[in-house]
């Protein structure tokens, strides 16, 4: 049966015990290790970036993404081109020079005209 | 050797550099990894990912520290990472078996045996490990940076980021906590 000036013993002498502790010698291959984990490393950033944007749900999504910004961009384009341009004064020019072909008989007239010169 | 010329060949990638500050450091991170994770293979580990982030992250030293006290730093952290990571996996393992899966193989950590403990004191070496086991981290940082590396109060404060009064305050609730949980181990064995 251990006294109390037993175990007080024991427990200064286990707190001392790491007293003159050596070092312990690492693995002589560390500096190899590390280099190849690095390596590693940047082989997995690569393949983590490849994996990632070929998983299905990814590449649905791109393409999803891509039709509705062509969409957007088309809608937005047809939206410039309703309003018409005015053609008013050209015509009105035209007319001034005799320019114009009012109708499609006039444009058969015109065009015989000028076969037969 | 010239720190601040090591760090900035470091910092344009040159692998002689980093050869050297491996060489000239790893038997202090790999102690210290040791004195804390108390395994040698995870030690191992833990170096490896030390100097791996010492590689990656040399940009962001500041040199407002020693070289030195940065890694010490890296290594405190990704040795306690370690543990953090085994004692949330060992609980998941228990978890697990509650409800019906396979059982924990993880059970209590056999005695850890530093190669560098003097024969005659290898058995109460062991018990102190297991006892420094229970620490609250600080406190075990704390005593394994002043017992196992032989860090002084000021270079420990230097890494823990703190003044040496909390240093001498976390050392002194330390050694009380093993005194107590060692009287209570040494009235059972």
């Amino acid at each position: 049966m251990k006294t109390d000036k037993d175990i007080q013993k024991l427990v200064e002498e286990t707190l001392g015990s790491l007293d003159g502790l050596q070092k312990a010698e690492p693995n002589p291959f560390l500096f190899t290790r590390v280099m190849a984990r690095l390596q590693q490393d940047e082989n997995n950033a690569w393949e983590k970036i490849t994996s990632f944007i070929t998983r299905p749900a990814v590449v649905v999504a791109m393409i999803i993404l891509f039709i509705v910004i062509n969409a957007l961009v088309i809608v937005q384009a047809s939206g410039n081109d309703s309003a018409p341009l005015s053609d008013e004064p050209v015509l009105m020019a035209g007319n001034d020079y005799g320019l114009t072909v009012s109708s499609l008989y006039d444009l058969n007239e015109a065009q015989n005209d000028l076969a037969q010169k | 050797m010239d720190e601040k010329l090591l760090v900035e060949q470091l910092k344009q990638g040159d692998e002689s550099a980093f050869k050297t500050i491996v060489d000239t450091w790893q038997q202090m991170v790999y102690n210290t990894a040791l004195g804390i994770v108390q395994n040698a293979e995870d030690a191992e580990d833990v170096a490896q990912e030390v100097f791996v982030k010492v590689y990656e992250s040399i940009g962001a030293f500041k040199g407002d520290s020693r070289l030195s006290t940065w890694i010490y730093r890296i290594t405190v952290t990704k040795a306690l990472d370690l543990l953090r990571r085994k004692k949330t996996k060992k609980r998941f393992g228990n978890i697990q078996s509650l409800f019906g899966g396979e059982k924990n193989e993880i059970a209590d950590k056999p005695d850890f045996h530093h190669p560098g403990v003097t024969l005659d004191n290898k058995e109460k070496a062991a018990v102190l490990f297991k006892a420094m086991n229970q620490l609250p981290e600080n406190q075990r940082i704390a005593f394994t940076l002043h017992k196992v590396e032989g860090l002084s109060y000021q270079e420990i404060s230097d890494v823990m980021k703190t003044t040496v009064p909390a240093v001498e305050s976390l050392m002194h609730r330390a050694k009380s906590n093993l005194r107590k949980w060692l009287e209570k181990y040494y009235e059972k064995h």
